[in-house]
């Protein structure tokens, strides 16, 4: 973004930020999933850390790629949260940072279910 | 009545569904943004509609059958993300009455109380001033009430509800400035009335359950190639896809076919249902089948009322022209009314779409036209901000060459369609349309549906608004009052040299034709173009280029 003096960059670990929250904030995801491969190492040694869960690439055109790995709730139709999460992340996103819509590719990874016993 | 038993249960959800159905078009209002395009209402109907069917087919014998399939139900039928929620309410309703045989209202505070557990189980971190809050707060008005009369302590539980749904405008920003409650908090409580009117004996004005997805889009008075629409779910998710698309195309179009867990439905039109059905059953059981005349419906139409939006007796998507193997490109347009359907035809586009807002079509309407097509590559303008998922949808199902731009105006595509008409075979042609995209800017005039506040300015309900690329600039008590502000439009004109604009369908063209001769005044040095555009809602829309 450039306006007539200096100029505004927004950093990737900014955008991810955003990404995070907003994913955080619909109905469904319980969580995020790691991402890389050290991510999932610390996960494996049960050490606490706190999954990165979304991948933010900025391509050569200008657009941006972006995946978020999420968890979600077992007993809800996953084809819908997905599509929610779609379109609301997408939409806090881009009204956040001012970039366009159609500039930005979102991806949904849902990377695992959470199951818990209904005890009654 | 102090005790229900399963088969009440299902009434209480079914005069739920019937009270909320009649009220769909209100709560779809509770958008945030005045221009409708809200869905909520219709999200959380068919996501109840669903499970009650699922409960109709199976015919439950016991409240154990009765709950699971109800949940079952709302689970596969959940529709946006109300849709969702309301899934999970109903889920811990089910789970907390799965071992009763009957429920006192005590038992239905035990279904409230999960509801509410259950549904917050699945965000991590819950906003309150949704429906969420509310089932809450109903909830926990419910364990204080000592109420055995079912009447008497539904009122109860719903006065707490009307109060909270109140309550929302005040939580979230979004809803204070726009002055609304929230959507799916107000659906909720309409679920509940419905359910006391059911209890009083009052009844709620209702529809009959069909096997319907939703309303067919109406069809105009026409000939049509293959009459049966014909729909068939199929006891089967491994046929062999290839093989029947092949088949079935030889003698019908609209071809779609859908698997998911143990199940395909099929949907085609066809001039011999029987034969589809004969065919198809040598691979598996038929479920359930639909076949409908479409020609009946037609002519049932072309007879009936006049719409008032004026756009619905159109053809959902017309293709003419399409027959021609040798058309290198064809174009598809979503084209918001009949103006602008000519419009497009004379600017050369094979497939035509109706649609625009609160008229999205379906990514079916998009995959009949194209498979039907004979042209070796397909260019899409979607010409809505709300249509660009289905078009894209559309073309990542079709095995063809399919580009959509993201056009957000119907304006735009005209202007790309005018630089497009001497692209020549070896020019990059998505370019050039983007080009033209990029350089028009678009204006439009619409009423305001309710109060609220937008970009800081007060709109009351009935206002003019004028919106440019999308965004409010100015109001006024008339078109012509929201229309003079368009010389404040932040846009810079000034390499600009073309206003064309396109007058609604609502638009007197004693009225229109004062508006042009207003512009041309405002703007000297532009020149200032009129045409017909047959467009609902907005009474005014044009692009500056």
């Amino acid at each position: 973004m450039t306006d007539t003096k200096g100029k505004v960059v927004l950093s990737r670990n900014a955008m991810e930020e955003i990404l995070r929250l907003a994913t955080l904030n619909v109905y469904g995801v319980t969580g995020l999933a790691p991402v890389t491969f050290a991510e999932r190492f610390t996960r494996a040694l049960a050490l606490p850390s706190t999954p990165k869960g979304v991948d933010a690439q900025i391509r050569k055109d200008g657009t941006i790629e972006a995946t978020v790995h999420v968890r979600l709730q077992y007993g809800l139709r996953v084809s819908e949260v997905a599509r929610t999460i779609a379109s609301q992340v997408r939409y806090v996103f881009c009204s956040m940072t001012g970039i366009p819509q159609e500039r930005v590719e979102l991806n949904v990874v849902v990377w695992s279910i959470r199951v818990e016993r209904e005890n009654e | 009545m102090k005790e229900i038993g399963y088969s009440e249960l299902e009434a209480l959800f079914t005069a739920a569904l019937a009270s909320l159905e009649s009220r769909k078009a209100f709560v779809n209002g509770l958008n945030v943004f005045p221009v409708p395009d809200g869905d909520t209402g219709t999200n959380m109907s068919l996501t109840l509609r669903t499970a009650l069917e699922e409960v109709q087919k199976n015919q439950p014998k016991s409240m154990k059958e009765f709950v699971s399939t109800l949940s079952a139900g709302s689970l596969i039928g959940a529709r946006g993300n109300s849709g969702v929620i309301l899934s999970q309410i109903i889920r811990g309703m089910a789970t907390a009455a799965d071992n009763k045989s009957v429920l006192t209202t005590t038992d239905f505070t035990q279904m409230l109380t999960k509801a509410t557990e259950v549904a917050y189980k699945a965000v991590v971190t819950p906003v309150e001033g949704t429906i969420l809050t509310v089932v809450r707060r109903m909830s926990e008005r419910a364990v204080a009430l000592h109420q055995e009369d079912y009447v008497d302590y539904l009122t109860e539980v719903i006065k707490m509800g009307r109060q909270a749904v109140k309550e929302t405008t005040g939580q979230l920003p979004a809803l204070a400035e726009a002055h609304v409650v929230d959507a799916g908090a107000e659906g909720l409580v309409i679920l509940l009335e419905g359910m006391l009117m059911n209890l009083r004996g009052e009844s709620v004005a209702s529809e009959k359950l069909t096997l319907e997805d939703e309303p067919e889009e109406h069809m105009g008075p026409q000939d049509l190639t293959y009459r049966y629409d014909t729909v068939l779910l199929v006891a089967s998710d491994t046929l062999p896809e290839a093989e029947i698309r092949a088949k079935l195309t030889e003698h019908g179009d609209s071809l779609v076919m859908a698997s998911a867990g143990g199940l395909t439905k099929i949907h085609v039109h066809t001039n011999e249902p029987y034969d589809t059905i004969e065919y198809i059953m040598k691979f598996a059981p038929i479920r359930e089948g639909r076949i409908e005349d479409m020609q009946y419906q037609a002519d049932e139409y072309a007879g009936g009322p006049a719409s008032g939006a004026g756009s619905s007796s159109r053809t959902l998507a017309s293709t003419e022209g399409c027959t021609d193997e040798n058309v290198q490109r064809a174009y598809v347009v979503v084209s918001p009314g009949p103006g602008f359907d000519e419009i497009f035809r004379k600017l050369g586009a094979q497939i035509v779409v109706s649609g625009g807002d609160t008229m999205n079509p379906p990514t079916e309407a998009f995959l009949g036209p194209i498979n039907a097509c004979k042209a070796k590559s397909f260019i899409v303008f979607p010409n809505n901000k709300n249509i660009i998922m289905a078009a894209q949808q559309a073309a990542d199902l079709i095995d063809k060459n399919v580009q959509v731009l993201s056009t957000r105006h119907p304006v735009q595509a005209i202007a790309a369609l005018v630089q497009l008409a001497s692209c020549g075979p070896d020019d990059d042609c998505t370019a050039v349309a983007n080009q033209a995209i990029d350089a028009t800017d678009f204006f439009a005039v619409t009423r305001a549906t309710k109060n609220a506040t937008v970009s800081g300015m007060l709109v009351h309900g009935g206002d003019y608004m004028l919106l440019v690329d999308d965004k409010l600039v100015g109001l006024g008590q008339s078109i012509e009052e929201a229309l003079a502000h368009l010389s404040e439009a932040p846009t810079a004109w000034d390499d600009k040299s073309l206003v064309s604009v396109y007058r609604g369908v609502d638009l007197a063209e004693a009225s229109f034709d004062a508006l042009v001769a207003m512009l041309t005044r405002q703007f000297p040095n532009l020149e200032i173009q009129p045409y017909y555009g047959g467009q609902a809602f907005y009474g005014v829309v044009g692009s500056v280029e």
